[in-house]
């Protein structure tokens, strides 16, 4: 668990490390997006492990990033959804338009099969 | 004489001069408007093609650069002339007014080289008559110039697929981990479902590649096609098999070795506390490493785990 946390913490200390290396020359450009903070409580009646096969959603704040730069030479957008839970996602991409294009993406999968099964002997 | 001999070398090098000074077009000598004349009463679509890629300047050949809106729907005199009457004198991406072959015609005067289109001639979607802008419009900011994100772009034609993908067993394709392009090649490819490898074990292998083995035991059914017993989409039974266990295995073992019943907590395993493992499992409660074995002697051979 301890490697997990610090392997999140290191892929989001590379992304934000990236933002300020981003050499935007003195350009009109927009920024925008959103940044959403959702509280949600989840009652699950019924199979909680098929309810949850491929997500997370437990009782929480979710929280969302969508940012985008958009230049006339160069883009960047950022996106995070559910961050801080097993289901998180994050993706970085952007380029400078005619030149190159680059893309990184950290995407968790969790896959539960059941919950509070009991273990062989 | 010697005046008119200079004569002679001097105009037509004045001339050249000044053909060349001269802009070589005037705006609108070749039926063209301009990009302002458009806006005036298109206002609407100009606003969503000024947020999309195609509008960038710094691109080379973007329709920026060149003619803007005219660069895609052809030069506007004539449409302005008639008093911009729908469709008059002007290339619209309309299915009444335009055909397919047409419409993906004016996108691949500057898209025709681009790596991915490579086999768009032999694309499934373009001998169906499917254009770019069934899927694509000029009009958006969203990625790729998409109408809507995947999966709900390919299920609007595709409602077998979208169907399968609301069983109960799925890949985490609605759960918006997984998109149709993961594993398909929308713009054309080999093989029947324009899949993303060689074969479509080699596609599954991508991610289940514990699946591959090498395997001391192999089972032969998983070499040769993963589809033998999975639905790719979806299925409503357990790990997406085509059919439910025991009937999936009893289409190949008969029962000359091993009765292939269903094995359930009441034939087996009975007693005071019932293995709630036997449940709806079947087979795979012995067989647990169907996918092939490496374990010693006949463990392994039966894939028994």
């Amino acid at each position: 668990m301890g490697e997990s946390v610090e392997s999140k913490v290191l892929l989001l200390v590379i992304i934000l490390s990236l933002v300020p290396c981003w050499n935007a020359p003195a350009q009109e450009g927009t920024l925008a997006g959103e940044i959403s903070a959702v509280p949600l409580q989840v009652d699950v009646r019924g199979n909680r492990a098929k309810f949850n096969e491929y997500r997370d959603l437990r009782n929480g704040v979710h929280g969302h990033i969508d940012l985008r730069y958009d230049g006339d030479r160069t883009y960047l957008n950022f996106q995070a959804e559910d961050m801080g839970y097993r289901d998180q996602k994050y993706e970085l991409n952007g380029g400078r338009r005619g030149s190159f294009t680059f893309h990184f993406s950290y995407d968790e999968i969790p896959h539960h099969s059941t919950f509070g099964n009991r273990a062989s002997p | 004489m010697r005046k008119a001999i200079l004569a002679l070398f001097i105009v037509p090098v004045l001339l050249f001069l000044g053909g060349g000074l001269c802009p070589q077009e005037a705006e609108g000598s070749n039926g063209t408007v301009g990009v302002e004349v458009c806006k005036g009463c298109h206002e609407d679509r100009f606003n969503t093609y000024m947020i999309s890629t195609h509008s960038k300047k710094s691109i080379p050949g973007s329709p920026a650069s060149q003619e803007g809106c005219e660069s895609c729907h052809g030069p506007g005199a004539a449409h302005v002339e008639k008093s911009g009457e729908g469709g008059v004198g002007i290339f619209i991406f309309s299915k009444k007014l335009a055909d397919a072959k047409a419409k993906s015609a004016k996108c691949l005067e500057c898209h025709s080289e681009q790596k991915d289109l490579t086999f768009w001639d032999i694309a499934r979607h373009k001998i169906e008559g499917v254009s770019c802008d069934n899927c694509h419009t000029v009009h958006s900011g969203t990625r790729m110039n998409l109408k809507a994100p995947q999966p709900d772009l390919c299920n609007f034609c595709h409602k077998n697929i979208r169907a399968q993908q609301n069983r109960t067993s799925h890949h985490p394709i609605r759960e918006g981990k997984m998109k149709c392009t993961d594993c398909h090649e929308h713009h054309g490819g080999f093989g029947t479902t324009k899949i993303k490898a060689s074969s479509v074990n080699e596609l599954c292998y991508q991610c289940h590649a514990e699946k591959r083995g090498p395997f001391m035991w192999p089972h032969p059914p998983v070499d040769e096609n993963c589809l033998t017993c999975h639905i790719p989409h979806g299925s409503n039974h357990n790990k997406l098999l085509n059919i439910r266990m025991p009937q999936l295995c009893r289409n190949c073992h008969d029962f000359t070795r091993h009765p292939s019943a269903p094995y359930t907590r009441f034939e087996t395993f009975q007693g005071p506390t019932p293995s709630n493992k036997m449940f709806a499992r079947s087979c795979l409660n012995c067989h647990g490493n169907i996918h092939g074995s490496n374990g010693p002697s006949t463990r392994g051979k039966t894939f028994v785990r």
